[in-house]
Protein backbone atom coordinates (compact mmCIF):
# COMPACT_ATOMS: atom_id res chain seq x y z
CA UNK A 1 0.00 0.00 0.00
CA UNK A 2 1.59 3.29 -1.09
CA UNK A 3 0.43 6.39 0.73
CA UNK A 4 1.84 9.79 -0.18
CA UNK A 5 2.79 10.37 3.48
CA UNK A 6 4.03 8.17 6.36
CA UNK A 7 1.36 5.62 7.23
CA UNK A 8 0.91 6.78 10.84
CA UNK A 9 0.18 10.31 9.68
CA UNK A 10 -2.40 9.04 7.21
CA UNK A 11 -3.97 6.89 9.94
CA UNK A 12 -4.47 10.00 12.10
CA UNK A 13 -6.00 11.85 9.15
CA UNK A 14 -8.38 8.95 8.52
CA UNK A 15 -9.20 8.64 12.22
CA UNK A 16 -10.17 12.31 12.43
CA UNK A 17 -12.31 12.02 9.30
CA UNK A 18 -13.96 8.80 10.52
CA UNK A 19 -14.73 10.27 13.95
CA UNK A 20 -16.41 13.17 12.16
CA UNK A 21 -18.32 10.79 9.87
CA UNK A 22 -16.57 12.18 6.78
CA UNK A 23 -14.26 9.45 5.54
CA UNK A 24 -16.53 8.24 2.74
CA UNK A 25 -15.47 8.98 -0.84
CA UNK A 26 -18.22 7.16 -2.70
CA UNK A 27 -20.02 10.29 -3.94
CA UNK A 28 -18.70 13.62 -5.22
CA UNK A 29 -20.32 15.43 -2.28
CA UNK A 30 -18.56 13.04 0.14
CA UNK A 31 -15.20 13.69 -1.50
CA UNK A 32 -15.65 17.45 -1.38
CA UNK A 33 -16.70 17.23 2.27
CA UNK A 34 -13.74 15.07 3.32
CA UNK A 35 -11.35 17.47 1.56
CA UNK A 36 -12.82 20.50 3.31
CA UNK A 37 -13.00 18.82 6.73
CA UNK A 38 -9.33 17.90 6.44
CA UNK A 39 -8.54 21.51 5.48
CA UNK A 40 -10.33 22.77 8.60
CA UNK A 41 -8.84 20.00 10.78
CA UNK A 42 -5.37 21.22 9.78
CA UNK A 43 -6.29 24.74 10.88
CA UNK A 44 -7.43 23.38 14.26
CA UNK A 45 -4.09 21.52 14.54
CA UNK A 46 -5.61 18.06 14.95
CA UNK A 47 -4.52 16.54 11.66
CA UNK A 48 -1.19 16.36 9.78
CA UNK A 49 -0.82 18.83 6.94
CA UNK A 50 -1.48 18.17 3.30
CA UNK A 51 -0.67 20.73 0.60
CA UNK A 52 -3.77 22.29 -0.97
CA UNK A 53 -4.41 24.12 -4.23
CA UNK A 54 -7.50 26.01 -5.31
CA UNK A 55 -9.71 23.96 -7.63
CA UNK A 56 -13.27 24.18 -8.95
CA UNK A 57 -14.77 23.20 -5.58
CA UNK A 58 -12.36 25.22 -3.44
CA UNK A 59 -9.15 24.10 -1.74
CA UNK A 60 -8.27 20.56 -2.81
CA UNK A 61 -5.35 18.27 -2.07
CA UNK A 62 -4.54 15.70 -4.79
CA UNK A 63 -2.30 13.82 -2.28
CA UNK A 64 -5.17 13.53 0.21
CA UNK A 65 -7.46 12.31 -2.58
CA UNK A 66 -4.88 9.69 -3.53
CA UNK A 67 -4.48 8.53 0.08
CA UNK A 68 -8.25 8.30 0.60
CA UNK A 69 -8.56 6.16 -2.52
CA UNK A 70 -5.63 3.99 -1.45
CA UNK A 71 -7.27 3.49 1.94
CA UNK A 72 -10.67 2.68 0.43
CA UNK A 73 -9.05 -0.09 -1.61
CA UNK A 74 -7.01 -1.39 1.36
CA UNK A 75 -8.89 -0.56 4.58
CA UNK A 76 -6.79 -0.62 7.76
CA UNK A 77 -7.99 -0.86 11.34
CA UNK A 78 -8.29 2.63 12.80
CA UNK A 79 -7.72 3.50 16.44
CA UNK A 80 -10.82 5.57 17.09
CA UNK A 81 -10.13 6.25 20.76
CA UNK A 82 -9.81 9.89 21.84
CA UNK A 83 -6.44 11.57 21.49
CA UNK A 84 -3.99 10.87 24.32
CA UNK A 85 -3.40 14.51 25.28
CA UNK A 86 -6.44 16.30 26.70
CA UNK A 87 -5.51 19.51 24.91
CA UNK A 88 -5.52 17.74 21.55
CA UNK A 89 -8.83 16.03 22.27
CA UNK A 90 -10.29 19.35 23.33
CA UNK A 91 -9.22 20.84 19.99
CA UNK A 92 -10.88 17.92 18.23
CA UNK A 93 -14.13 18.63 20.13
CA UNK A 94 -13.96 22.27 19.04
CA UNK A 95 -13.48 21.15 15.45
CA UNK A 96 -16.39 18.74 15.78
CA UNK A 97 -18.70 21.45 17.13
CA UNK A 98 -17.68 23.73 14.29
CA UNK A 99 -18.13 21.32 11.37
CA UNK A 100 -21.04 19.13 12.46
CA UNK A 101 -23.78 21.64 11.66
CA UNK A 102 -22.21 22.84 8.40
CA UNK A 103 -23.26 21.43 5.05
CA UNK A 104 -20.77 20.74 2.26
CA UNK A 105 -21.55 23.95 0.37
CA UNK A 106 -20.95 26.01 3.51
CA UNK A 107 -17.64 24.26 4.17
CA UNK A 108 -16.61 24.84 0.56
CA UNK A 109 -17.35 28.55 0.87
CA UNK A 110 -15.61 28.88 4.24
CA UNK A 111 -12.46 27.11 3.03
CA UNK A 112 -12.39 29.09 -0.23
CA UNK A 113 -12.84 32.39 1.62
CA UNK A 114 -10.16 31.42 4.13
CA UNK A 115 -7.85 30.48 1.23
CA UNK A 116 -8.39 33.80 -0.50
CA UNK A 117 -7.57 35.68 2.69
CA UNK A 118 -4.69 33.64 4.06
CA UNK A 119 -2.99 32.15 1.00
CA UNK A 120 -3.77 34.62 -1.77
CA UNK A 121 -3.55 37.50 0.72
CA UNK A 122 -6.61 39.40 -0.48
CA UNK A 123 -8.28 42.04 1.67
CA UNK A 124 -11.72 41.25 3.10
CA UNK A 125 -13.53 43.19 0.37
CA UNK A 126 -11.46 41.71 -2.47
CA UNK A 127 -11.96 38.21 -1.07
CA UNK A 128 -15.73 38.80 -0.93
CA UNK A 129 -15.81 39.88 -4.58
CA UNK A 130 -13.63 36.95 -5.67
CA UNK A 131 -15.75 34.49 -3.67
CA UNK A 132 -18.87 35.77 -5.39
CA UNK A 133 -17.24 35.29 -8.81
CA UNK A 134 -15.75 31.89 -8.10
CA UNK A 135 -18.70 30.32 -6.31
CA UNK A 136 -21.64 32.22 -7.75
CA UNK A 137 -22.50 32.91 -4.13
CA UNK A 138 -25.45 35.08 -3.13
CA UNK A 139 -25.03 38.06 -0.77
CA UNK A 140 -26.71 36.02 2.00
CA UNK A 141 -24.28 33.15 1.45
CA UNK A 142 -21.29 35.49 1.46
CA UNK A 143 -22.35 37.22 4.66
CA UNK A 144 -22.96 33.87 6.32
CA UNK A 145 -19.55 32.63 5.10
CA UNK A 146 -17.80 35.66 6.60
CA UNK A 147 -19.58 35.13 9.93
CA UNK A 148 -18.77 31.40 9.97
CA UNK A 149 -15.13 32.02 9.05
CA UNK A 150 -14.90 34.43 11.98
CA UNK A 151 -16.54 31.77 14.18
CA UNK A 152 -13.92 29.28 12.98
CA UNK A 153 -11.01 31.63 13.69
CA UNK A 154 -12.35 32.31 17.18
CA UNK A 155 -12.76 28.58 17.83
CA UNK A 156 -9.15 28.01 16.71
CA UNK A 157 -7.87 30.81 18.96
CA UNK A 158 -9.79 29.32 21.90
CA UNK A 159 -7.96 25.97 21.52
CA UNK B 1 10.62 15.37 16.50
CA UNK B 2 11.04 11.64 16.04
CA UNK B 3 14.75 11.69 16.81
CA UNK B 4 13.97 13.62 20.01
CA UNK B 5 11.43 10.97 20.99
CA UNK B 6 14.02 8.28 20.41
CA UNK B 7 16.51 10.17 22.57
CA UNK B 8 13.96 10.49 25.36
CA UNK B 9 13.55 6.74 25.33
CA UNK B 10 10.83 4.15 25.65
CA UNK B 11 10.36 4.61 29.41
CA UNK B 12 9.42 8.22 28.87
CA UNK B 13 6.88 7.18 26.29
CA UNK B 14 5.42 4.76 28.80
CA UNK B 15 5.28 7.46 31.48
CA UNK B 16 3.21 9.59 29.17
CA UNK B 17 0.24 7.40 29.91
CA UNK B 18 0.75 7.66 33.65
CA UNK B 19 1.49 11.30 34.31
CA UNK B 20 1.91 13.12 31.04
CA UNK B 21 5.66 13.14 31.70
CA UNK B 22 6.67 13.00 28.07
CA UNK B 23 4.74 16.14 27.34
CA UNK B 24 6.40 17.99 30.22
CA UNK B 25 9.81 16.62 29.39
CA UNK B 26 9.63 17.64 25.77
CA UNK B 27 8.31 21.01 26.81
CA UNK B 28 11.26 21.64 29.14
CA UNK B 29 13.71 20.13 26.69
CA UNK B 30 12.52 22.39 23.88
CA UNK B 31 12.69 25.34 26.24
CA UNK B 32 16.38 24.65 26.81
CA UNK B 33 17.07 24.10 23.14
CA UNK B 34 15.30 27.24 22.09
CA UNK B 35 16.28 29.28 25.14
CA UNK B 36 12.71 30.38 25.60
CA UNK B 37 10.66 30.95 28.73
CA UNK B 38 7.48 30.05 26.99
CA UNK B 39 6.78 27.98 23.92
CA UNK B 40 4.50 29.69 21.39
CA UNK B 41 1.03 28.13 21.20
CA UNK B 42 1.41 27.52 17.47
CA UNK B 43 4.62 25.57 18.12
CA UNK B 44 2.99 23.39 20.77
CA UNK B 45 0.04 22.85 18.47
CA UNK B 46 2.24 20.93 16.02
CA UNK B 47 4.28 19.39 18.80
CA UNK B 48 1.26 17.73 20.41
CA UNK B 49 0.16 16.25 17.13
CA UNK B 50 3.66 14.92 16.44
CA UNK B 51 3.67 13.28 19.86
CA UNK B 52 0.26 11.73 19.21
CA UNK B 53 1.40 10.32 15.87
CA UNK B 54 4.55 8.87 17.45
CA UNK B 55 2.58 7.32 20.31
CA UNK B 56 0.07 5.77 17.93
CA UNK B 57 2.95 4.41 15.88
CA UNK B 58 4.47 2.87 19.01
CA UNK B 59 1.12 1.27 19.86
CA UNK B 60 0.61 -0.01 16.32
CA UNK B 61 4.06 -1.59 16.36
CA UNK B 62 3.45 -3.12 19.78
CA UNK B 63 6.11 -1.04 21.60
CA UNK B 64 3.40 0.42 23.80
CA UNK B 65 0.02 -0.92 24.84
Amino acid sequence: MAFTRPMDEVLVVLTVLRRLGSDSISKLDDRIRSQKIQYVAQLFGVSPRYGYNLYLHGPYSPELARDLFTYSENPLKLDLRPFGANQLESRFRNLQSFVEAKNTRQLELICTYHWLLSIVGLTGDAAKTRLKELKQASIEEINLTIAMTREMENAIKAC
Amino acid sequence: MQSRLVRLGKDDLRNYFIEDALYKKIQSNKMQVLGMDKIPASYMRNQLLDIEISLRRCKRLGILR
